[in-house]
């Protein structure tokens, strides 16, 4: 509650005063999540910096516009702008026709680096196979699996992002969770 | 592996630490900061609230007698509550019976927030829990009062929002106390709430779609026929998702209830476990043969109403439903004895299609559902589960079949009720 309100400041300060400062400490509430987030779609360190460099300075630039004056929430409108700048950049890598796949064992490296978290799970095997079967789902059920399960946002947040129902986001998440349990299963 | 498995590994993929770089999260902050000081231009500020009030303060203390300025505060304060006492027990009065579009059901909302923060902050989750049900069951109060199809609609689509908010609270309780509070809560109420909804459909008449309430008489007769019927049939579709979304949402808090208790809970024993998902089986199957002899009593009716097609086409179950399912319904009577004949068939046909459906669903529900209870009894809730889970994917078939099939033959009312066809040209 503390957070929400000290967001809710700073983001008052950037729309009516253009606050630097509290962008900038805006950006330091953010950088991780949005990075972690943009990461877990691209799969690559580098594609994921450029990105979210990207995103915080669109939002500096719409929020200090007229357009701007109307946002309620920097979390909502970053993780929106967040989405469209790696929609942007999966065109960007169809143009140039690179094939990327989904970098599974660089995120795992990143899990088995960390002893600690490691050391919670099941298995790492469980893992293994959780992380391969989402990033085999289509775009809309990854998208909506890693804002629910991994970016806690709400089923109302989701709906309000993505433009769609509540009931909507909670059927196709749960048709997502049927699918990953299927690939996960190995029976699709 | 079940969902619950899933989302607990999808949790523990959130603690990932994958992190950014740090030299490169300073890096680009300075660049940020660099960037957004050089479009920064200066512009002079709007005034505020508060320093418009303390403005006012000042403006009465220069203009008004000191002692009255002094007071001016406290008699504000004074007369702003009483005008807010008196105005809120005024609209709370007019608010309780209003309904979706009413003047007073934004207050009526209002309220029940208030209640739901005052619930959440003192009465703690299971108190939250049973705050939204119960907004959830005044929901359905009003869908079953509604004068209009658009207010049911609106009081249904709400009701799905109660529902939702209730199974964000049930997946988000703190602890393994607080879980089993919250789904016992969920499961006790979500059967009253099964139950209130399918009232509204028996009240209506409507034996072909127990399972999803349909349109009350209130509204069956005032709006234009071939509208009536679309809204309508659209209104029962949502019913239906509002429907299988509560039962959802009951099977959840069973599942919160046997993963909690096999992780050890002491706040629960194995018996209520048990007994909760057997329940659920029951009423699972018991919904789905219900739906099932509801389609073939309209298949029924609409074999036996096929003599009376030399009738006058105004009083005939079979004629409603072929002046529902035609656009032009001024044509002469001749013509529209003959069209209506080949749309009573294909009617016909849809209903012996959806029969054989609900007639099949049935059989595998009743089969699951034994299946379900062996392992009940040998202690598998887990597998048991998946049983329950199947069978709400059944439910959710048939009724979607049977939705469908209404939809496509334009009816209204329940072909055991005929509403009167002058009403519905």
């Amino acid at each position: 509650m503390q957070q929400t309100i000290k967001e809710k400041l700073l983001l008052y300060k950037v729309q009516s005063k253009k606050d630097p400062e509290a962008f900038a400490q805006l950006y330091d509430i953010y950088v991780g999540p949005i990075y972690r987030f943009v990461f877990f779609k691209l799969s690559n360190a580098e594609d994921a910096e450029d990105v979210t460099s990207e995103v915080f300075l669109k939002m500096w630039q719409y929020l200090s516009g007229e357009a701007g004056k109307d946002i309620r929430s920097f979390r909502h409108l970053a993780y929106r702008v967040a989405r469209n700048c790696i929609i942007d950049r999966y065109r960007v890598r169809a143009a140039r026709r690179e094939c990327v796949l989904p970098d599974v064992s660089e995120a795992e490296e990143s899990f088995s680096d960390r002893g600690r978290w490691a050391a919670e799970l099941d298995a790492k095997e469980n893992v293994r196979r959780v992380l391969s079967a989402v990033d085999k789902l289509k775009e809309e059920y990854q998208e909506i699996i890693v804002l629910r399960y991994i970016e806690s946002f709400s089923i109302r947040e989701i709906a309000g992002m993505l433009g769609k129902s509540q009931t909507g986001v909670r059927v196709t998440l749960h048709r997502a969770i049927r699918k990953l349990r299927s690939l996960a299963e190995g029976t699709i | 592996m079940t969902i619950i498995y899933f989302r607990k590994q999808l949790k523990k993929l959130a603690r990932a630490p994958i992190e950014p770089d740090p030299a490169w999260v300073a890096k680009t902050r300075a660049i940020i900061l660099e960037q957004t000081r050089n479009t920064v231009a200066t512009e002079p500020e709007p005034r505020s609230f508060t320093q418009l009030l303390r403005l006012l303060e000042r403006l009465g203390s220069l203009f008004l007698p000191r002692r009255l300025a002094a007071a001016g505060r406290t008699i504000g304060v004074f007369l702003l509550v009483g005008l807010a006492t008196v105005g809120g027990w005024i609209a709370n009065v007019s608010a309780a019976e209003s309904l979706p579009g009413d003047a007073m059901y934004k207050v009526k909302i209002v309220q029940e927030k208030t209640e739901l923060l005052v619930a959440s902050i003192i009465g703690g989750e299971a108190k939250k829990v049973t705050t939204l049900l119960k907004h959830a069951s005044r929901r359905v109060e009003e869908y079953q009062k509604s004068h209009t199809p658009t207010q049911a609609s609106q009081a249904i689509k709400s009701l799905k929002s109660s529902i939702a908010n209730a199974q964000e609270e049930l997946e988000s309780a703190s602890d393994n106390q607080a879980a089993v509070a919250v789904a016992r809560v969920v499961t006790e109420k979500t059967d009253e709430l099964l139950t209130s909804l399918r009232k509204g459909s028996v009240q209506s008449g409507d034996a072909a779609l127990s399972a999803s309430a349909s349109a009350t008489s209130s509204f069956s007769t005032s709006a234009a026929p071939v509208s009536a019927t679309a809204e309508q049939t659209l209104l029962q579709k949502e019913v239906g998702e509002a429907s299988h979304l509560i039962t959802v949402t009951a099977v959840n808090a069973v599942e919160v209830m046997v993963e909690k208790k096999l992780e050890g809970s002491t706040q629960i024993n194995i018996e209520e476990v048990k007994a909760n998902v057997e329940k659920k089986v029951d009423q699972l199957v018991a919904g789905v043969s219900s739906i099932s002899k509801d389609v073939a009593t309209a298949s029924a009716l609409v074999s036996s109403s096929t003599s009376a097609l030399s009738e006058p086409a105004t009083t005939t179950p079979v004629s409603i439903l072929t002046f529902s399912a035609s656009a032009q319904a001024t044509s002469p009577a001749g013509q529209a004895m003959a069209a209506g004949a080949a749309t009573t068939r294909v009617i016909k046909e849809q209903l012996k299609a959806t029969g054989e459906k609900a007639d099949a669903a049935a059989k595998a529900a009743e089969k699951t559902a034994a299946e379900a209870k062996t392992l009940i009894e040998n202690n598998d809730l887990l597998a048991a589960l998946k049983k329950v889970e199947t069978l709400v994917e059944v439910k959710k078939d048939i009724v979607s079949a049977v939705i469908d099939a209404r939809m496509a033959a334009g009816e209204t009312a329940a072909p055991a009720n005929p509403a009167e066809p002058s009403s519905r040209r």
